[in-house]
């Protein structure tokens, strides 16, 4: 490919970056939160992808499907925290075995999911999609829709953030141990990630399904861009969460100058491994603990 | 002193990590505006003792109560509601978070009742910590930090303070300031006061009486003026 592809790339890369920075965030969120490596995310996303599925076949409008896929995603994510994790932390476990455990939910529900809706995709009804340019550019009002849906949504959870909800997260995600001396319930905090975390992936979800379809594996792709941008934006910080995302759907896309489109997953990898030797904090966290 | 209700009693307490026993049979109280400071080395299960009459940790047999209500396995919103603060002896505040967030979320617990007008009582009480509201706690100087601990446990009214060595790190001016602060708490507003310290000399010079920690155990107690009379302590550690 050309540089002539550039402004399409670019603009491709803000579009998937947005879509990157909302998983980035939903899932640092809990990370840096519950320390856990949450690898269910990826079926809190795909659950909520069938849910908006069920309802959107039987005619709901796009908004509503909104809605209620960020609500089944609350529940899916507020039901692994309890049912899995829970019991975990009151035991002690380990971060390894939490994590083993969520992998394991994963393919678990992944299963179930294959058994009771079968193994073909589902695509999502509700939006018709235009065509539209932008100079040597094109895009679609879907693209539109990502952007506008995903960078809505950051805005309100970092809204959310300076709440007094929001700084009760904050202050256990930087020090659990004087949250406890404080008095504040770490259990209802991590109640309340897991809550807009994954109400946040539900949203993600069908903005993932209107652009490609909904299946029983669909939720590992975007769970793994939500990771790597968490981890190269830095974890613990929401700033870091949202450009290491966009950051990384950039990256992406502009890695389709040098690689043929299915080989971009190399970029992302090869931008997490460069941060992960040079700076593991992340390249957007504060570097000292001061 | 003498002859007021004991506000904070902790009777035969027993606390382990894992299979070694840290504390055994600890027992000790606090009346109505008293300072009491429990003194030992490091090790001597101080800490423990501190953080288990709490809620921080379960202890394995005893009973711990405040204003006559048993407290034993209540966790600690409960007993900040309660009264009761707890200050850790490092990490003390919120570091990335702004002065203004750590206070309020010293009165979290409370619920909303505790909000801004709260915060800005403790700036009066604190100037100097108004003046750096918006920053971060980490960026504060290691006595400002301090005095915003101190704020965060004072935001809610507690009656009760257990203060995990406050004079840690501090320079020794300051450390007089932090001793001089408690003993006013206690002695002007009437809060009861108990603290873990390694400064013994700074302890005793404002506590009412002291009680003495080796390897798990209290094994003495005195007044503080009895302690003010000994030539040296070292003798007892």
């Amino acid at each position: 490919m050309s540089l002539n592809a550039l402004p399409q790339l670019l603009l491709n890369g803000f579009f998937a970056g947005s879509f990157y920075a909302m998983m980035a965030l939903s899932w640092g969120l809990i990370f840096s939160t519950a320390k856990i490596f949450h690898f269910a995310h990826a079926l809190v996303f795909t659950v909520a992808a069938y849910g908006a599925w069920m309802v959107a076949s039987q005619g709901m409008p796009i908004v509503g499907t909104f809605i209620v896929a960020a609500a089944v995603g609350a529940l899916a994510g507020l039901a692994i925290d309890r049912g899995i994790y829970r019991p975990l932390r009151r035991r002690n476990a380990l971060q390894l075995n939490v994590f083993l455990a969520s992998l394991g939910v994963l393919l678990a529900g992944e299963a179930v999911i294959q058994f009771v809706f079968g193994v073909q995709a589902r695509s999502i009804q509700g939006f018709t999609l235009s065509p539209l340019r932008l100079g040597r550019a094109g895009f679609t009002t879907l693209e539109i829709l990502v952007v506008v849906v995903s960078w809505v949504v950051i805005g309100a959870v970092v809204l959310f953030m300076r709440t007094r909800q929001g700084t009760a997260i904050r202050a256990v995600e930087s020090n659990p141990e004087l949250s406890r001396a404080m008095g504040i319930n770490d259990e209802k905090v991590y109640r309340n990630v897991f809550l807009v975390g994954s109400a946040m992936a539900g949203v993600g979800a069908v903005l993932f399904s209107l652009q490609e379809t909904a299946s029983p594996t669909m939720g590992i792709e975007p769970l793994i861009a939500a990771f790597i941008g968490a981890f190269v934006g830095g974890i613990g910080s929401i700033g870091g969460a949202i450009l290491g995302g966009l950051l990384l759907g950039m990256m992406e896309n502009l890695g389709g100058i040098f690689l043929p489109g299915h080989l971009q997953v190399i970029v992302a990898f090869l931008l997490l491994f460069i941060v992960l030797l040079v700076r593991p904090v992340g390249l957007f966290a504060r570097d000292t603990k001061a | 002193m003498s002859g007021a209700q004991p506000v904070f009693e902790v009777d035969g307490l027993k606390v382990a990590y894992g299979a070694r026993d840290a504390v055994f049979d600890a027992s000790l109280r606090v009346d109505e505006g008293e300072v009491v400071a429990l003194v030992g080395h490091n090790g001597a299960g101080k800490t423990t003792t501190l953080k288990s009459a709490f809620g921080l940790l379960a202890p394995k047999a005893g009973t711990v109560r405040f204003a006559g209500e048993h407290i034993v396995g209540h966790d600690t919103e409960a007993n900040v509601r309660k009264g009761i603060r707890f200050v850790p002896e490092d990490d003390f505040v919120f570091r990335q978070l702004a002065v203004e967030d750590n206070l309020h979320l010293g009165g979290f617990a409370m619920g909303r009742e505790v909000g801004r007008a709260s915060v800005e009582r403790v700036f009066e009480e604190f100037p100097v910590l108004a003046e750096r509201r918006k920053q971060r706690a980490g960026t504060l100087s290691g006595g400002e930090r301090r005095m915003l601990s101190m704020g965060m446990a004072l935001i809610s009214e507690p009656r009760m303070l257990l203060l995990d060595e406050p004079s840690l790190g501090l320079a020794p001016v300051l450390v007089r300031q932090v001793m001089d602060l408690t003993h006013e708490l206690a002695k002007q507003r009437g809060l009861s006061v108990l603290m873990v310290e390694q400064n013994i000399d700074q302890a005793v010079r404002v506590a009412d009486r002291v009680y003495v920690m080796r390897a798990g155990r209290i094994f003495l107690e005195e007044t503080a003026d009895q302690m003010r009379a000994r030539d040296d302590w070292w003798d007892l550690f």
